[in-house]
C-alpha cells in the first residue's frame, strides 16, 4: 500500500494495535511485504470476502510453519502463491462454501486521484472479473490468475503448479477462452 | 501471445482494474496480525531456518560460521526484505546451535553406530546458562538414543489386558480412569484450549521432522520424531509420526529396522492412510 493510498481514506487513521515485533521476525517481514499479495491471490482463487481474513490467517500460519523449507534461491511470491493455492483449495472443498456473488465487504483503501464514477466503474469491472473467474476451471484458473493478474512468468508458474511449460501455455489459452466467454455472458446479462 | 491480442479491450481494461484492486485498510491488516501473533504464541517460537550444520556437536558452532550462514543466505536472497526474511532466522538457528541445540540431536552417533551419550539418554534442552528460549515443543523431551537407533522402544506395546498401545508408546504406566471424579479446577474451555495447544505442538514437531526429511537430513528428522514419541506417546499424530519414521529409516539405509517398524505399524493401524507411503519408502530403490 502506498502512502498516497493510505492517506486517501480517513478511517485509515485507526492505529494498528499490533506492533511488528509481536510476530516472529521472519514472518513479520513476509507479512508486511506480501500481505496485499496473499490477500488478492486468495480473492482471485475464489475465497469469499467474508472468509478472507480467516483463510489469510491460515496462509500465514502455513508460511510460519514452512519457511524452514523455503529455498532462498527462489522468489518469494510464487512460493506464497503455492501455499495460498493449497489453503484456498482446502477452503473451497469445505462444505460451508457456497457459490455466491463476490463483493467487497471489507472497507478498502481507494486510489487517490480517481473520481467517484471512475471508482464505481472500476469496482464493477473487478466484480465482473471475479465472477467470470468462478466459471473457469480451477486448474486453468490458477495459471490465468498467476499470469494475467499477478504477472508471473511461466517458469515461475511451473514451479508452483509442477507441470511442463507446454501444458501451462495450453492451460492459459483454455483459461482465456473460458474467462472471455464467462465475462461476455455476465456483461450481456448486466446490460439486459 | 498476450492477453491484449486475445481478450479484447474491455476485458483488458477489466483485468487492469482487477490488477490494481484496492487493498484492505490497515486496520484489517493489523487485526489479522494480532490474530496471527496470538495463534503463533500458542505454538511457541518459530522453527529454526535450515542450517546444514544441524548435527554439529555442542559448542563447536563458531561465530564465523554464523556470519557465513547469514551472509550466504543474504547473497542468495538478493537483498532487501528477503534478506531480512532469511537472515534473522539464520542467526537464531546458529545461536541455538551454539548453545547446544546440536547436542540434542545426538541421534547422529547412534545412527552411525556410535555409542549413546549419557547412559543412553540425551536431551534437546539448551544449557540453562544460555538463557535462550527454545520452542516449547522442543524444550523438555528426552530422546533415548537407543530407541532412535533401532526403533524398538517405539514398538506397539501390549499391556496385560491385551490392549494395544501406540506403536511408539513409552514404558510409562497408562493413566487409569478415576471412578470418583473430583472437582477439577479447569473449565471445559480451558481444557479444550490445552488440547488444541497440544495438537499444535504435535503438529509443529511433525512439521520440523517433515522439513528435515524433505531436505534429506535423516538424523534431525528421526531426532524430532523421537522427540514427538517421548512427548506424545499417545498423540493424535502418532500414525503420521510412524510413517515419517519409516521413511526416514528407509532413506537413511536402515531398511531392516524400517521394515520391522512397518510391520508393527501395520499391525497397530491396519487401515492407516499413511501405510502406502511407508510401504513405498521401503520398496523404493536406494
Amino acid at each position: 500500500m502506498s502512502s498516497a493510498q493510505a492517506q486517501a481514506v480517513p478511517i485509515e487513521a485507526a492505529p494498528a494495535r499490533v506492533p511488528p515485533t509481536a510476530l516472529p521476525p521472519s514472518l513479520a517481514a513476509v507479512y508486511e511485504a506480501y500481505f496485499d499479495y496473499v490477500w488478492h491471490a486468495l480473492r482471485r482463487l475464489g475465497v469469499h470476502e467474508r472468509d478472507l481474513e480467516d483463510v489469510a490467517h491460515d496462509v500465514f500460519l502455513a508460511v510460519h510453519r514452512r519457511y524452514a523449507d523455503f529455498d532462498a534461491t527462489r522468489p518469494v511470491r510464487p512460493w506464497l502463491f503455492g501455499i495460498s493455492m493449497r489453503v484456498a483449495s482446502d477452503y473451497r472443498r469445505s462444505a460451508r462454501v457456497r457459490r455466491e456473488v463476490l463483493r467487497a465487504d471489507f472497507p478498502e483503501v481507494h486510489a487517490a486521484g480517481r473520481g467517484p464514477q471512475e471508482q464505481v466503474s472500476a469496482a464493477e469491472a473487478r466484480r465482473l472479473v471475479l465472477e467470470a473467474l468462478e466459471d473457469v476451471e480451477m486448474k486453468y484458473r490458477v495459471v490465468f490468475v498467476m499470469h494475467e493478474l499477478h504477472e508471473h512468468s511461466m517458469p515461475e508458474i511451473a514451479s508452483v503448479v509442477d507441470a511442463p511449460l507446454n501444458t501451462l501455455y495450453s492451460r492459459l489459452r483454455l483459461a482465456r477462452r473460458q474467462f472471455a466467454a464467462a465475462f461476455e455472458r455476465l456483461r450481456m446479462r448486466g446490460a439486459a | 501471445m498476450t492477453s491484449r491480442e486475445t481478450l479484447g479491450r474491455v476485458l483488458h481494461d477489466a483485468l487492469a482494474a482487477e490488477r490494481s484492486a484496492p487493498v484492505p485498510i490497515a486496520a484489517v491488516k493489523a487485526r489479522l496480525g494480532e490474530r496471527l501473533a496470538i495463534t503463533i504464541g500458542g505454538l511457541a517460537s518459530p522453527p529454526a531456518a535450515p542450517v546444514d550444520e544441524t548435527v554439529r556437536p555442542a559448542g563447536t558452532a563458531s561465530s564465523e560460521a554464523a556470519s557465513d550462514a547469514v551472509s550466504q543466505a543474504t547473497a542468495h536472497a538478493g537483498g532487501g526484505e528477503l534478506a531480512a526474511f532469511l537472515a534473522k532466522p539464520a542467526v537464531i538457528a546458529v545461536a541455538m546451535l551454539t548453545i547446544g541445540f546440536g547436542a540434542g540431536l545426538v541421534a547422529a552417533p547412534a545412527l552411525r553406530g556410535g555409542a549413546a551419550t549419557d547412559g543412553g539418554t540425551t536431551a534437546y534442552k539448551p544449557s540453562p546458562a544460555a538463557g535462550v528460549m527454545l520452542p516449547a515443543a522442543l524444550e523438555s523431551p528426552v530422546v533415548d538414543a537407543a530407541v532412535v537407533h533401532d526403533g524398538v522402544g517405539a514398538a506397539p506395546q501390549q499391556d496385560e489386558s491385551g490392549r494395544r498401545g501406540s506403536p511408539s508408546g513409552s514404558h510409562e504406566p497408562r493413566p487409569t480412569r478415576r471412578k470418583n471424579k473430583t472437582p477439577v479446577s479447569t473449565t471445559s474451555a480451558d481444557s479444550r484450549r490445552t488440547t488444541d495447544w497440544d495438537l499444535a505442538a504435535e503438529q509443529a514437531i511433525i512439521e520440523f521432522a517433515r522439513a528435515a526429511l524433505h531436505r534429506r537430513d535423516m538424523v534431525t528428522a528421526i531426532a524430532h520424531l523421537g522427540n514427538h514419541a517421548s512427548q506424545f506417546p499417545n498423540g493424535r499424530l502418532g500414525e503420521e509420526r510412524d510413517a515419517l519414521w519409516i521413511q526416514a529409516l528407509a532413506a537413511s539405509g536402515d531398511r531392516d529396522t524400517a521394515a520391522d517398524r512397518l510391520a508393527r505399524v501395520r499391525d497397530a493401524y491396519p487401515h492407516s492412510l499413511f501405510l502406502p507411503v511407508a510401504e513405498r519408502a521401503i520398496e523404493e530403490p536406494r
